[in-house]
Protein backbone atom coordinates (compact mmCIF):
# COMPACT_ATOMS: atom_id res chain seq x y z
CA UNK A 1 0.00 0.00 0.00
CA UNK A 2 1.58 3.13 -1.50
CA UNK A 3 1.90 5.76 1.52
CA UNK A 4 -0.91 8.24 0.21
CA UNK A 5 -3.30 5.20 0.41
CA UNK A 6 -2.46 4.42 3.73
CA UNK A 7 -2.85 8.01 4.90
CA UNK A 8 -5.91 7.99 3.68
CA UNK A 9 -7.08 4.48 5.19
CA UNK A 10 -5.99 6.44 8.86
CA UNK A 11 -8.34 8.97 8.15
CA UNK A 12 -10.68 6.88 7.35
CA UNK A 13 -10.61 4.44 10.24
CA UNK A 14 -10.16 7.43 12.46
CA UNK A 15 -13.14 9.15 11.86
CA UNK A 16 -15.26 6.28 10.95
CA UNK A 17 -14.27 5.38 14.44
CA UNK A 18 -15.44 8.50 16.01
CA UNK A 19 -18.69 9.16 13.82
CA UNK A 20 -20.10 5.31 14.60
CA UNK A 21 -19.13 5.68 18.19
CA UNK A 22 -21.22 8.89 18.70
CA UNK A 23 -18.02 11.59 19.14
CA UNK A 24 -18.16 14.88 17.19
CA UNK A 25 -15.80 15.18 14.27
CA UNK A 26 -15.48 18.50 12.44
CA UNK A 27 -15.91 19.77 9.70
CA UNK A 28 -12.08 20.23 8.83
CA UNK A 29 -11.57 16.57 9.40
CA UNK A 30 -15.37 15.73 7.39
CA UNK A 31 -13.48 17.01 4.53
CA UNK A 32 -10.78 15.42 5.38
CA UNK A 33 -12.19 12.38 5.40
CA UNK A 34 -14.42 12.93 2.00
CA UNK A 35 -11.19 13.29 -0.03
CA UNK A 36 -9.48 10.47 1.32
CA UNK A 37 -11.90 8.50 0.14
CA UNK A 38 -11.75 10.38 -3.61
CA UNK A 39 -7.87 9.12 -3.44
CA UNK A 40 -7.44 7.69 -6.75
CA UNK A 41 -11.12 7.42 -8.05
CA UNK A 42 -12.05 6.10 -10.71
CA UNK A 43 -15.10 5.16 -12.89
CA UNK A 44 -15.08 1.72 -13.79
CA UNK A 45 -16.04 0.07 -16.78
CA UNK A 46 -15.32 2.28 -19.92
CA UNK A 47 -18.70 3.52 -22.66
CA UNK A 48 -18.87 1.16 -25.19
CA UNK A 49 -18.00 -2.19 -22.50
CA UNK A 50 -20.58 -5.22 -22.05
CA UNK A 51 -21.84 -4.27 -18.46
CA UNK A 52 -20.43 -8.34 -16.68
CA UNK A 53 -23.46 -10.57 -15.83
CA UNK A 54 -25.06 -9.91 -12.32
CA UNK A 55 -28.33 -11.72 -10.12
CA UNK A 56 -28.63 -9.45 -7.05
CA UNK A 57 -31.52 -9.87 -4.48
CA UNK A 58 -33.72 -6.84 -4.40
CA UNK A 59 -35.44 -4.83 -1.17
CA UNK A 60 -38.47 -7.32 -1.69
CA UNK A 61 -36.03 -10.45 -1.47
CA UNK A 62 -36.41 -11.08 -4.89
CA UNK A 63 -33.53 -12.34 -7.69
CA UNK A 64 -32.76 -9.69 -10.20
CA UNK A 65 -30.67 -9.68 -13.27
CA UNK A 66 -29.74 -7.25 -15.72
CA UNK A 67 -32.66 -8.48 -18.57
CA UNK A 68 -35.89 -8.17 -16.45
CA UNK A 69 -34.65 -4.74 -14.40
CA UNK A 70 -33.91 -3.21 -18.43
CA UNK A 71 -36.90 -1.37 -19.79
CA UNK A 72 -37.32 -1.14 -23.82
CA UNK A 73 -34.42 1.38 -24.07
CA UNK A 74 -32.27 0.02 -20.97
CA UNK A 75 -31.58 0.72 -17.66
CA UNK A 76 -29.66 3.49 -15.31
CA UNK A 77 -27.83 1.81 -12.20
CA UNK A 78 -27.01 3.89 -9.56
CA UNK A 79 -24.06 2.84 -7.53
CA UNK A 80 -24.76 4.70 -4.36
CA UNK A 81 -22.34 4.05 -1.15
CA UNK A 82 -25.28 3.05 1.71
CA UNK A 83 -28.85 3.54 2.11
CA UNK A 84 -27.70 3.39 6.06
CA UNK A 85 -25.74 6.27 6.81
CA UNK B 1 -34.73 10.43 -2.81
CA UNK B 2 -34.26 12.28 -5.78
CA UNK B 3 -33.66 9.11 -8.28
CA UNK B 4 -37.37 8.40 -7.23
CA UNK B 5 -38.64 11.98 -8.66
CA UNK B 6 -36.69 11.23 -11.93
CA UNK B 7 -37.74 7.69 -12.59
CA UNK B 8 -40.94 8.63 -14.45
CA UNK B 9 -39.25 10.51 -16.75
CA UNK B 10 -36.95 8.06 -17.56
CA UNK B 11 -39.47 5.13 -17.93
CA UNK B 12 -41.75 7.76 -20.67
CA UNK B 13 -38.39 7.07 -22.54
CA UNK B 14 -38.36 3.26 -22.02
CA UNK B 15 -35.71 3.16 -19.54
CA UNK B 16 -36.21 1.93 -16.24
CA UNK B 17 -33.83 2.66 -12.96
CA UNK B 18 -32.10 0.72 -10.36
CA UNK B 19 -30.05 1.51 -7.53
CA UNK B 20 -27.21 -0.61 -5.67
CA UNK B 21 -25.67 -0.79 -2.36
CA UNK B 22 -23.55 -3.17 -0.34
CA UNK B 23 -26.59 -2.90 2.13
CA UNK B 24 -28.37 -5.98 3.44
CA UNK B 25 -31.71 -6.50 2.23
CA UNK B 26 -33.25 -5.80 5.18
CA UNK B 27 -31.74 -2.51 5.02
CA UNK B 28 -32.45 -1.32 1.64
CA UNK B 29 -36.60 -3.12 2.59
CA UNK B 30 -36.29 -0.27 5.53
CA UNK B 31 -35.03 2.59 3.77
CA UNK B 32 -37.05 2.06 0.70
CA UNK B 33 -40.23 1.91 2.43
CA UNK B 34 -39.61 4.79 4.91
CA UNK B 35 -38.72 6.81 1.32
CA UNK B 36 -42.02 5.32 -0.98
CA UNK B 37 -39.45 3.97 -3.35
CA UNK B 38 -41.06 2.47 -6.31
CA UNK B 39 -37.86 1.50 -8.12
CA UNK B 40 -35.53 -1.85 -7.08
CA UNK B 41 -32.82 -1.97 -4.58
CA UNK B 42 -30.30 -4.11 -4.90
CA UNK B 43 -28.39 -5.95 -2.37
CA UNK B 44 -24.67 -6.56 -3.53
CA UNK B 45 -23.35 -7.91 -0.01
CA UNK B 46 -19.32 -8.66 -0.37
CA UNK B 47 -19.57 -5.78 -3.11
CA UNK B 48 -18.92 -8.09 -6.08
CA UNK B 49 -20.75 -6.40 -8.65
CA UNK B 50 -19.45 -3.03 -6.90
CA UNK B 51 -15.93 -5.04 -7.94
CA UNK B 52 -16.94 -6.28 -11.08
CA UNK B 53 -17.93 -2.71 -12.71
CA UNK B 54 -14.59 -1.65 -11.77
CA UNK B 55 -15.49 1.12 -9.11
CA UNK B 56 -14.59 -0.42 -5.88
CA UNK B 57 -13.04 2.03 -3.44
CA UNK B 58 -9.43 0.65 -2.17
CA UNK B 59 -8.52 3.57 0.08
CA UNK B 60 -11.03 1.56 2.98
CA UNK B 61 -9.68 -1.15 4.38
CA UNK B 62 -10.90 -4.46 5.29
CA UNK B 63 -12.48 -4.24 8.44
CA UNK B 64 -13.41 -0.87 8.25
CA UNK B 65 -17.40 -0.47 8.43
CA UNK B 66 -17.14 1.44 5.03
CA UNK B 67 -15.36 -0.95 3.45
CA UNK B 68 -16.72 -2.24 -0.36
CA UNK B 69 -17.97 1.28 -0.91
CA UNK B 70 -17.68 1.98 -4.42
CA UNK B 71 -17.43 5.34 -6.06
CA UNK B 72 -20.39 6.63 -6.64
CA UNK B 73 -21.41 6.50 -10.31
CA UNK B 74 -24.34 6.48 -12.43
CA UNK B 75 -24.47 3.78 -15.57
CA UNK B 76 -26.62 4.33 -18.43
CA UNK B 77 -26.69 0.80 -20.14
CA UNK B 78 -28.31 -0.13 -23.21
CA UNK B 79 -30.89 -3.17 -23.33
CA UNK B 80 -27.92 -4.94 -24.85
CA UNK B 81 -26.20 -4.63 -22.18
CA UNK B 82 -23.39 -2.21 -23.25
CA UNK B 83 -22.35 1.25 -21.39
CA UNK B 84 -23.96 4.21 -23.11
CA UNK B 85 -23.07 6.73 -20.61
CA UNK B 86 -21.48 7.17 -17.26
CA UNK B 87 -22.15 10.00 -15.04
CA UNK B 88 -19.78 10.24 -12.06
CA UNK B 89 -17.61 13.77 -10.93
CA UNK B 90 -13.59 13.70 -10.21
CA UNK B 91 -13.77 14.89 -6.89
CA UNK B 92 -17.29 13.13 -5.87
CA UNK B 93 -18.23 15.87 -3.61
CA UNK B 94 -20.49 16.78 -6.46
CA UNK B 95 -23.39 14.31 -7.13
CA UNK B 96 -24.92 14.33 -10.39
CA UNK B 97 -28.68 14.67 -10.52
CA UNK B 98 -30.60 12.27 -11.76
CA UNK B 99 -33.03 15.47 -13.17
CA UNK B 100 -29.73 16.48 -15.07
CA UNK B 101 -29.26 13.37 -17.07
CA UNK B 102 -32.88 13.18 -18.03
CA UNK B 103 -31.88 16.57 -19.28
CA UNK B 104 -28.70 15.43 -21.15
CA UNK B 105 -29.98 12.55 -22.43
CA UNK B 106 -33.48 13.55 -23.75
CA UNK B 107 -34.03 17.29 -24.32
CA UNK B 108 -36.68 16.29 -21.35
CA UNK B 109 -38.34 20.16 -21.76
CA UNK B 110 -40.91 20.01 -18.99
CA UNK B 111 -41.31 22.32 -17.03
CA UNK B 112 -38.90 25.34 -16.97
CA UNK B 113 -38.14 24.11 -13.13
CA UNK B 114 -35.53 21.37 -12.30
CA UNK B 115 -36.51 20.03 -8.40
CA UNK B 116 -32.94 19.12 -6.45
CA UNK B 117 -33.90 16.02 -3.85
CA UNK B 118 -30.93 15.87 -1.17
CA UNK B 119 -31.01 14.08 1.96
CA UNK B 120 -33.18 16.60 4.19
CA UNK B 121 -33.95 19.17 1.49
CA UNK B 122 -35.50 19.61 -1.63
CA UNK B 123 -35.00 22.51 -4.13
CA UNK B 124 -36.82 23.62 -7.35
CA UNK B 125 -34.95 25.87 -9.22
CA UNK B 126 -37.00 28.08 -11.84
CA UNK B 127 -36.39 30.52 -14.68
CA UNK B 128 -38.79 32.97 -15.51
CA UNK B 129 -39.26 32.18 -19.16
CA UNK B 130 -39.88 29.45 -21.35
CA UNK B 131 -37.24 31.51 -24.24
CA UNK B 132 -35.61 34.81 -24.19
CA UNK B 133 -33.17 36.32 -26.81
CA UNK B 134 -29.72 36.17 -26.15
CA UNK B 135 -28.36 39.27 -24.07
CA UNK B 136 -31.70 39.41 -22.23
CA UNK B 137 -32.32 39.75 -18.89
CA UNK B 138 -34.47 36.36 -17.11
CA UNK B 139 -35.51 35.83 -13.80
CA UNK B 140 -34.43 32.83 -11.67
CA UNK B 141 -35.79 31.76 -8.57
CA UNK B 142 -35.18 29.02 -6.25
CA UNK B 143 -37.58 27.25 -3.54
CA UNK B 144 -35.75 25.54 -0.85
CA UNK B 145 -38.04 23.07 1.58
CA UNK B 146 -35.63 21.22 4.94
CA UNK B 147 -36.99 18.55 6.36
CA UNK B 148 -37.51 19.54 10.18
CA UNK B 149 -34.50 19.99 12.25
CA UNK B 150 -31.93 20.43 9.17
CA UNK B 151 -30.30 24.04 8.46
CA UNK B 152 -28.39 25.19 5.61
CA UNK B 153 -26.05 28.43 5.97
CA UNK B 154 -25.73 31.98 4.53
CA UNK B 155 -23.03 34.10 4.67
CA UNK B 156 -20.66 35.53 6.41
CA UNK B 157 -19.75 32.25 7.88
CA UNK B 158 -16.52 30.93 9.09
CA UNK B 159 -14.75 29.42 6.32
CA UNK B 160 -14.62 25.74 7.61
CA UNK B 161 -18.40 25.85 6.30
CA UNK B 162 -19.92 25.89 3.17
CA UNK B 163 -22.53 29.18 2.32
CA UNK B 164 -25.94 28.18 0.32
CA UNK B 165 -25.16 29.27 -3.06
CA UNK B 166 -26.36 29.14 -7.15
CA UNK B 167 -23.98 29.73 -9.95
CA UNK B 168 -24.85 29.15 -12.78
CA UNK B 169 -21.97 28.78 -15.74
CA UNK B 170 -20.58 31.70 -17.94
CA UNK B 171 -21.08 29.65 -21.20
CA UNK B 172 -25.09 30.56 -21.05
CA UNK B 173 -24.88 33.55 -18.37
CA UNK B 174 -23.02 36.48 -18.42
CA UNK B 175 -23.70 38.03 -15.08
CA UNK B 176 -25.88 36.62 -12.52
CA UNK B 177 -27.46 37.97 -9.27
CA UNK B 178 -28.73 35.97 -6.54
CA UNK B 179 -30.54 37.23 -3.04
CA UNK B 180 -31.34 35.32 -0.63
CA UNK B 181 -33.44 35.98 2.76
CA UNK B 182 -31.64 37.14 5.67
CA UNK B 183 -30.45 34.48 7.50
CA UNK B 184 -31.38 33.42 11.04
CA UNK B 185 -28.64 33.83 13.98
CA UNK B 186 -28.11 30.76 15.87
CA UNK B 187 -26.43 30.14 18.78
CA UNK B 188 -24.70 26.51 18.69
CA UNK B 189 -23.40 26.03 22.12
CA UNK B 190 -22.00 22.71 21.45
CA UNK B 191 -19.96 24.77 18.64
CA UNK B 192 -19.90 27.63 20.67
CA UNK B 193 -20.76 29.72 17.76
CA UNK B 194 -23.22 31.94 16.32
CA UNK B 195 -24.03 30.93 12.60
CA UNK B 196 -26.34 32.75 10.09
CA UNK B 197 -28.81 29.66 9.06
CA UNK B 198 -31.93 28.74 6.88
CA UNK B 199 -34.71 26.60 8.06
CA UNK B 200 -37.58 25.23 6.99
CA UNK B 201 -39.22 26.84 3.58
CA UNK B 202 -37.54 29.85 1.83
CA UNK B 203 -37.06 31.48 -1.52
CA UNK B 204 -34.13 32.65 -3.17
CA UNK B 205 -34.29 35.08 -6.64
CA UNK B 206 -32.07 36.34 -8.92
CA UNK B 207 -31.63 37.97 -12.16
CA UNK B 208 -29.63 35.94 -15.01
CA UNK B 209 -28.41 38.12 -17.89
CA UNK B 210 -28.23 35.77 -21.00
CA UNK B 211 -24.73 35.84 -22.94
CA UNK B 212 -25.01 37.97 -25.79
CA UNK B 213 -23.50 35.78 -28.28
CA UNK B 214 -25.74 32.62 -27.88
CA UNK B 215 -27.39 31.38 -30.69
CA UNK B 216 -30.83 30.61 -31.68
CA UNK B 217 -32.04 27.35 -30.64
CA UNK B 218 -32.55 25.31 -27.66
CA UNK B 219 -29.80 25.97 -25.02
CA UNK B 220 -29.60 24.24 -21.37
CA UNK B 221 -28.69 26.38 -18.63
CA UNK B 222 -26.30 24.80 -16.72
CA UNK B 223 -25.41 25.80 -13.18
CA UNK B 224 -24.26 24.21 -9.40
CA UNK B 225 -26.12 24.13 -6.53
CA UNK B 226 -23.84 24.24 -3.34
CA UNK B 227 -24.73 23.96 0.83
CA UNK B 228 -24.15 22.13 3.67
CA UNK B 229 -26.74 20.75 5.66
CA UNK B 230 -26.24 20.18 9.52
CA UNK B 231 -28.32 19.41 12.59
CA UNK B 232 -27.71 20.49 15.89
CA UNK B 233 -25.92 17.11 16.48
CA UNK B 234 -23.79 16.80 12.91
CA UNK B 235 -22.56 18.18 10.00
CA UNK B 236 -23.46 16.23 6.37
CA UNK B 237 -20.23 17.14 3.77
CA UNK B 238 -21.10 20.07 1.51
CA UNK B 239 -22.45 19.06 -1.68
CA UNK B 240 -22.30 20.58 -5.03
CA UNK B 241 -25.45 19.39 -7.19
CA UNK B 242 -25.32 20.35 -11.06
CA UNK B 243 -28.37 20.86 -12.90
CA UNK B 244 -29.38 22.22 -16.10
CA UNK B 245 -32.73 24.32 -17.17
CA UNK B 246 -33.98 24.16 -20.55
CA UNK B 247 -34.34 27.70 -22.61
CA UNK B 248 -35.41 28.49 -25.89
CA UNK B 249 -33.18 31.29 -28.01
CA UNK B 250 -35.05 33.00 -30.39
CA UNK B 251 -33.58 34.85 -33.24
CA UNK B 252 -33.48 38.80 -32.91
CA UNK B 253 -35.63 40.66 -34.92
CA UNK B 254 -33.97 43.11 -36.85
CA UNK B 255 -35.38 46.01 -35.19
CA UNK B 256 -35.77 44.51 -31.43
CA UNK B 257 -34.13 46.92 -29.38
CA UNK B 258 -31.31 44.83 -26.84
Amino acid sequence: MSDASSASAKIIEDVVGRLFSGQKVTPQEFGAFVNAQNDGATSGLAVGAKIPDFALLDQHDEQRSFRDLSGREGLLLVFSRSADW
Amino acid sequence: MELEHSRKGFEEHGIKVAAITYDSREILHRFAAAQHLQYPLLSDTGSVVIEKFGILNPNVPKGNKFYGIPFPTDFLIGPDGIIRAKYFLPDYQTRVASSRILLDQFNAAGAQSVSIDADDLRVTIAITAEHSVAGQEIGVRADFSLASGWHIYGRPLPSNYTATSIEFEADGVASQAFEFPTPEQVRFEMLGETLPVYHGDFRAKGALLLRSGLKPGDFALKGKLKFQECSAEVCKIPQTIAFELPIRIDAMAPSAPK
